[in-house]
Parts: C-alpha cells; sequence; structure tokens
C-alpha cells in the first residue's frame, strides 16, 4: 500500500500557514495521540525544536491495523469494459449467440433388425430436437452414416408426430446387411438426398434454430449521504477525520469529505460484487413502478458472471481441491473436448490463491507420476548467493505462471478479492478457477470481448457515473451537506459455451 | 429371466437455475430456457458409506474407470487397475444423464448410484456437495398425469361456454366469455368462436392458473350477492333483484321458476359481465355501508 497522508493537501504544521491557525488547538488529536499540549500547538512549532518533537509524536500518523486494502473493484480491473461501458439508446436489449450446427444425432436406445435389406426404427434424443421440439436435422430422403463402420443408410420415414421425440425409419444402403442402430452413438446426418436422373422437388426443412436468446435489463445502483456543517468549521473537528479510516482502512480528512468517499466505495462495490455473483430482481414484491427501496420493470438486473456459466450453458468441470486440479488428468479432457468442437485453446485461468497452491502440489505429483524427467523436474530450488542469504538456509518453492501443450495455451491471472474473506472471498472462490477465451468469440468474424458491459443514454440524459453535491442551507434551510451518488450498468456475458468453470466440490 | 430389462436410472443435475437463455425459435408460448450448463464434468473418484457390520459405517474409497465393474479403489490398486486419465470421465450433457447397468457401464452406475455427490445414495455423508439426483420416473408419470388432470378440468370450464345448436352450430354464452376474458387478461379474438379459443389456450398452457382464477371470480360474487342478501341491502321481488332502499331495480332475471339459489347464481351471472359491472360496483359500496352499520 502507499503511504497515504492524514491531510491529503499536505497541510503539515509548521510548513506553512494554514487558515485555521485560530482554532488549532488540536485537544482531541493531542489526547489521542498522546501528544503533549504544550509541545504540540501551532505557538510551539514556531521553535524548531519544538515542531521537530511534535512531528516525532505524530510520527506515524494514523496506524492501520489491516492488512492489505480491500480489493473492491476486482471485477472492473479484470474487465475495464465495466468502468467504461458502452452507451446505448435503450433500456432493454438482446444478447444472443448462435452455436456450432451438430451434423450427428443419437438414437434414445439400441435397435436391431431382423433381416438383411429391411428397416429400423429409431427415437432421436431429446437433444437433438430444435424449434420446441418440432424439428430435427432428420427428413426422409436424407443419408445418415454409421461412422465407424463407414455404413449408410437411407431415412425412409420421419414420424414427428410427439414434439422431442421424433421416430427415425431407416434402411441400409448397402445390400445385405441387417440395420442397427447403437445407443450412445453419433450418427453423422448428410444433408441431402440422392436421386435418380430425372427428379421432382423433394422439399426438407430442418432445424433452424442452432442459439440462444436472452433479455439484458440493467441495474441502477444508489447511494446518499449527508453531514452537518458544522463538522467542517473547526480544525479540532477535521482532526477526528484523521484518525477516522475508510473501509479499507485509508486515514482520510475533511478535505475531501469521507461520507462522499464512503459512498462511491459502497457503490463500486455493490456493482462488482453483482457483475460477479449477482441475479436479476424476479421477486414480484420488489418490482416496483415508484418506491424507492423497489426496482422497477426496465432496471430489474443481470445475470452475473458466475450464475451465467453455471445455468446458462457454460461448461463446468467439478474437482476436488483436496486433490487438485491436474493439468493432465483434468486439463487434457477439457483440451480434447475443446478440439472437438473446434474451440479455442487459449485460455486465460483466473484463479483464486488456494486454486494455485493446490495446482502446483498435483502437478509436482503429477511429473513423478509419469515418471518422466521427473530426476531434473525443480520443485524446489536452493537460492544460493543470488540472494545474499547463506546458500544453506535460502530455498524457493517454484510456481507456475502459464502452461502450454500442444498449442493450448493457459495464463493464470490470481483473482486477489477471492481469497480475501473480509469482502467477496469465501472458500468456493479460493478453490475456483474460471477460464476466459482469449479468443473464439466474434461478431462476423470480429473478435468479441468475452464480456461487455452496457449504460443507457440519450443526449446528456444517460445512466453513466452521475455524482452530486448539495448545500441544505439553500435547500431546506438545514446546516448540512448532502449528496449522492449513482450509475447504471449491465454486463453480457457473451457465448458462455466458450467459457470453463472450474468448479470444487468436496466429496466427503 | 432372459428378457428382463437391466435396471436404469436417470440423472439430473441438482442445482439448476434459470438464466434467462431461451432457445431461439421457442421464444413464444412455450419457452426453452436454459437452466444448466451445457456440459458437467463429474468428478470419477469419491466416498460411499460402507456398513462395518457393528453399527457404524466408513466412508469408503469408490473411482469410475471406463470398462471396469470394480469401483472399489483400494481393490483397484491391489489390482493394478489405473485410472484412464483422459476417458474416465462422466459427463451430465445440458443436465441429464442415463446410466444403463449393462455391460461396460456396470462400474459406472455402481459408482453414480452410491457416490455421495448423488443426493439419493445409501447412508450419504451429508457434507459432501450434492451435484445430482435420480430422477423417480415414476413420481414425473404421476407429475405428468397430474397436469393433463388439470388441464382436462378446466378445458371442460371452457367448453361450458358454448352449447352445439340445432343448425349444427354453436349457441355463446357471450357474457360469461367477456368475464372470463377480462379476468384472465385475454383480448384476443373477433368473433366469439375464437375468444374461446383464446381462452382454451390459456387453459391448455396454465391450467391450475386458469381454474383458480374463474373459481375465485365465480366464488366471490356469489358470496357477495349472498352477503348482501343477508344484511337487507338487496332483495328478490319474485325474479326481480332489487335494492331494498328505494326499490332500484338491478336486474330482471327472467320468467321462470326460481328459488332462492338459482336467483342468486343467476344474479352473480350478470353482475360478472362487462354490463353487470356498474351494478356491481354500486351493490358493492352499499354492502360495505351496510356492513359498517352493523359493526356499529
Amino acid at each position: 500500500m502507499s503511504d497515504v497522508n492524514i491531510f491529503s493537501n499536505k497541510p503539515f504544521f509548521c510548513q506553512k500557514p494554514l487558515s485555521t491557525a485560530e482554532v488549532l488547538n488540536l485537544p482531541i488529536f493531542n489526547a489521542m495521540t498522546q501528544a503533549n499540549p504544550d509541545t504540540c500547538s501551532w505557538n510551539a512549532c514556531n521553535d524548531q525544536n519544538m515542531g521537530t518533537t511534535w512531528r516525532k509524536n505524530v510520527l506515524h500518523k494514523a496506524i492501520r491495523c489491516g492488512g492489505q486494502r480491500i480489493d473492491f473493484n476486482f471485477m472492473e480491473e479484470m474487465f475495464p469494459g465495466l468502468s467504461s461501458p458502452t452507451m446505448v439508446g435503450s433500456k432493454t436489449w438482446y444478447n444472443h449467440y448462435n452455436c456450432d450446427p451438430d451434423y450427428n444425432i443419437y438414437a434414445a436406445a439400441t435397435v436391431v433388425g431382423t433381416e438383411a435389406n429391411g428397416t429400423v426404427q429409431f427415437q432421436i434424443i431429446k437433444a437433438n430436437h430444435g424449434g420446441s421440439g418440432a424439428f430435427t436435422n432428420v427428413v426422409p430422403g436424407y443419408n445418415i452414416v454409421d461412422k465407424e463402420t463407414q455404413t449408410f443408410y437411407t431415412v425412409t420415414a420421419v414420424d414427428t408426430t410427439t414434439d422431442y421425440a421424433h421416430k427415425v425409419t431407416v434402411t441400409p444402403n448397402e445390400a445385405g446387411i441387417v440395420p442397427a442402430i447403437y445407443a450412445n452413438k453419433a450418427y453423422l446426418v448428410l444433408p441431402a438426398a440422392m436421386i435418380g436422373g430425372c427428379s421432382c422437388p423433394l422439399y426438407m426443412n430442418k432445424a433452424q434454430s442452432i442459439g440462444y436468446a436472452k433479455q439484458v435489463k440493467p441495474i441502477r445502483v444508489r447511494n446518499d449521504w449527508k453531514l452537518c456543517i458544522d463538522l467542517l468549521r473547526g480544525y479540532e473537528d477535521i482532526a477526528q477525520f484523521a484518525v477516522i479510516y475508510d473501509m479499507q482502512g485509508n486515514p482520510v480528512d475533511a478535505w475531501d469529505i469521507l461520507e462522499a468517499q464512503s459512498a462511491r466505495q459502497g457503490l463500486r462495490a455493490f456493482i462488482n460484487a453483482y457483475s460477479f455473483i449477482g441475479g436479476p430482481t424476479t421477486n414480484p414484491n420488489l418490482i416496483s413502478n415508484g418506491t424507492s427501496i423497489t426496482v422497477d420493470d426496465a432496471h430489474t438486473g443481470f445475470y452475473g458472471l458466475i450464475p451465467e456459466l453455471k445455468y446458462g450453458g457454460g461448461h463446468v468441470y467439478d474437482y476436488r481441491p483436496d486433490q487438485g486440479f491436474d493439468l493432465e488428468a483434468d486439463g487434457e479432457p477439457i483440451f480434447l473436448y475443446q478440439d472437438s468442437r473446434k474451440m479455442t485453446k487459449k485460455f486465460m485461468v483466473m484463479h483464486g490463491q488456494k486454486f494455485m497452491f493446490n495446482l502446483i502440489d498435483r502437478t509436482n505429483k503429477m511429473v513423478k507420476r509419469d515418471d518422466l524427467g521427473a530426476n531434473v523436474w525443480e520443485a524446489f530450488k536452493r537460492l544460493g548467493s543470488a540472494t545474499g542469504e547463506d546458500y544453506s538456509t535460502a530455498m524457493a518453492k517454484l510456481g507456475l505462471k502459464s502452461y502450454t501443450y500442444q498449442g493450448f495455451d493457459l495464463d493464470f491471472k490470481k483473482m486477489d478479492s477471492w481469497s480475501d474473506y473480509r469482502w467477496i472471498g469465501a472458500d468456493v472462490y479460493n478453490d475456483m478457477a474460471i477460464m476466459v477465451p482469449q479468443d473464439g468469440v466474434t461478431e462476423y468474424g470480429r473478435p468479441l470481448n468475452p464480456i461487455e458491459f452496457n449504460t443507457y443514454g440519450n443526449g446528456q440524459w444517460t445512466g453513466s457515473y452521475y455524482e452530486n453535491t448539495r448545500d441544505m442551507r439553500g435547500v431546506d434551510g438545514c446546516e448540512d451537506f448532502a449528496g449522492y451518488v449513482a450509475e447504471s450498468v449491465a454486463m453480457s456475458v457473451h457465448c458462455p459455451n466458450q467459457f470453463v468453470l472450474i468448479n470444487p466440490i468436496k466429496a466427503a | 429371466m432372459a428378457n428382463q430389462k437391466p435396471p436404469m436410472i436417470l440423472l439430473e443435475l441438482a442445482d439448476k437455475r434459470n438464466s434467462g437463455w431461451v432457445k431461439k425459435g421457442t421464444e413464444g408460448s412455450n419457452p426453452e430456457y436454459m437452466d444448466t450448463a451445457e456440459v458437467t464434468w463429474i468428478c470419477p473418484e469419491g466416498f460411499m458409506a460402507e456398513d462395518m457390520g457393528d453399527g457404524t459405517r466408513r466412508n469408503k474409497r469408490i473411482r469410475y474407470i471406463e470398462n471396469e465393474e470394480i469401483i472399489d479403489a483400494d481393490k483397484q490398486d491391489q489390482l493394478k487397475m489405473e485410472p484412464k486419465k483422459k476417458s474416465s470421465k462422466i459427463m451430465f450433457h445440458k443436465g441429464f444423464m442415463t446410466v444403463v447397468r449393462d455391460r461396460n457401464t456396470i462400474g459406472l452406475y455402481d459408482f453414480v448410484r452410491n457416490v455421495y455427490a448423488n443426493e439419493n445414495a445409501p447412508n450419504r455423508q451429508e457434507s459432501a456437495t450434492v451435484l445430482f439426483r435420480e430422477v423417480d420416473l415414476n413420481k414425473k408419470a404421476e407429475q405428468i398425469n397430474e397436469n393433463e388432470e388439470e388441464v382436462v378440468m378446466a378445458l371442460a370450464q371452457v367448453y361450458k361456454l358454448r352449447k352445439k345448436n340445432s343448425k349444427g352450430g354453436f349457441d355463446y354464452n357471450e357474457d360469461k366469455i367477456d368475464s372470463y376474458a377480462s379476468v384472465l387478461n385475454i383480448h384476443g379474438g373477433e368473433d366469439y368462436g375464437q375468444k374461446i379459443l383464446s381462452i382454451s389456450n390459456f387453459a391448455k398452457v396454465k391450467p391450475a392458473v386458469f381454474m383458480q382464477a374463474i373459481t375465485a371470480f365465480d366464488s366471490v360474487v356469489s358470496t357477495e350477492v349472498a352477503h348482501a342478501l343477508e344484511l337487507g341491502v338487496i332483495e328478490f321481488e319474485e325474479n326481480v333483484a332489487q335494492y331494498r332502499e328505494g326499490n332500484q331495480i338491478i336486474k330482471s332475471l327472467g320468467t321462470q321458476k326460481m328459488n332462492k339459489k338459482q336467483q342468486i347464481d343467476s344474479l352473480s351471472e350478470y353482475l360478472k359481465t362487462p354490463d353487470g359491472n356498474e351494478a356491481l360496483t354500486k351493490m358493492r359500496a352499499a354492502l360495505e355501508v351496510a356492513k359498517e352499520k352493523t359493526l356499529k
């Protein structure tokens, strides 16, 4: 943490005259620092030695007892778009993505024919249906292929009576084959029909639905504050601020009002946490157009990153943190899956601290297990004279920053806040990792950020960050300062199916 | 028992929630929401409860290895069965997996039936994370039957709104159709045939909501009429419903002979129609005044 001065505009005593000299008695401050009032007044500071004594007494300024500052802005730091959302002219917009078509179908159960050149009828699994279950990729006339045995079948009939349970009748193209369609086996659909030399139209309507769409609504967040002006009048009172800490442990004085800082900080904290794990307000008791502590229909909010990945079609890889994530046994099945869908090979792996500790331990065991190069694999290192320490005492455990294998690249990025239990941190995030695609999300071929942030606006009237301070003496006659901060923002996760959430679970 | 079918279980991920994503093409009346991950990999190692014979149980280490029947990890180690690092993975596609205990899936079946990650595993340890549960197909069937029954009952109420006439067409209870459309917030339909179609579509999609709405609507007005009679706000003079004070007529209910209940029902039917809406408001106001007087 950088050294923060108590007084942000540097009004150090004995260094420059202050307009508040006449009230510079500081009894409260003196009491708290246990300074001698006789040596700590402005007059006393006219003596060089006395001034030095005074500074010695307040040498430590305001001592913080906490650890590192709390990283409220972790989502903004990881995804800078949150700090500068793109403006759109609407309060509701749509996010959508297209999946790659899969030209394979699966049978719900194995069926074997009774005679050569005969037919079999099988039911297509539910997942291969689209358009409310009314369509599949199979229509009479198409060929389906058993890729392993290179056997072609012609589709002779498709019974579409029951949605999500279409029944397909096929017959082998080659004479002498007893038809057999097996469950759990992919059959390739060749989307055209073989015909003779003099043909008539054969209309074939296919499943058009190969993607998902959703409505995205923003959240609007506001924080108000009010402060009695009297607290700003006397320097002795200002001194109270010098020994007051904000939520991050920074000492704050009245040159910027603590209440205003807290309001800003609360706003950032809310927006960052919501973007990470939030979800829309759907309880009708909390949706009302008018009351101040409820939202309205236009601001019910969006799904944060974690719910989006867990429930919105992401890929979830459950693993046991007590064993650690294994780059070979856990990582390679993911790589193989990515390759089977021709999806991205490059990931930024955001992770908690404990995930990485366990990953490193597991990686060391992985090398030992494979018995390849174990004798040269360095898990620990004697630092020798490099650090100027004694050779026999200085050592380091070696870590991991990136991993590469056959074109698959993982870059690891530690998310400090996920292990900050004062704030968003929890066991589940400490052990968790999110593999964010570094490429593969495109719009008309143009690379697109996997996560985008938006706000709304029309001319000067926008949902961008707004801050206001009011002198209430001219409003209601009360000697107060008041103010508020507010911001509207929405988040869109593009193609959640491109992400992999490495999710910790407890086995017992 | 050569034809006996091998045991089969349908598993469903335990943690499902709406994500807002709707499959394209299904956004209309029957949206297909995404509520789970595209693919979920389940850890192929875990624990199951083993009875020690003296009333105590221990956590036995189990592991699924593709094509192997034995899931006891200690036995696997003794037999030098190595986990297949890349293929012994258990995958749920879109939240579901079906496993048949047959040939090369015997090990997988036994693993998913017993591992603590299964909410229905025998004597499971509560502290283990629940990842999936078994879907009781009988229960699902009962639920489907119950839903179908609700739809039939709801449609029966809808088709009471019309009667076949001698010309081969239908006579419509127009007032009631309008009332139902108003209560259900349905605005479609040029004529009464189309209006009934809109109402029946609603009843098919949301039978429980339909029944609740029309039952409440029917019974509330009847109760209010009975209450108004009891407190002397209104009275029946022959078949004419009128206010007792001032003898202002509400509605003449026809010439056929009616008992008290029929008179209440008939007046309620009228008050529920858009035409009777004004009279209903007036009767309610008079009823409130009478109630307050009674309390004093």
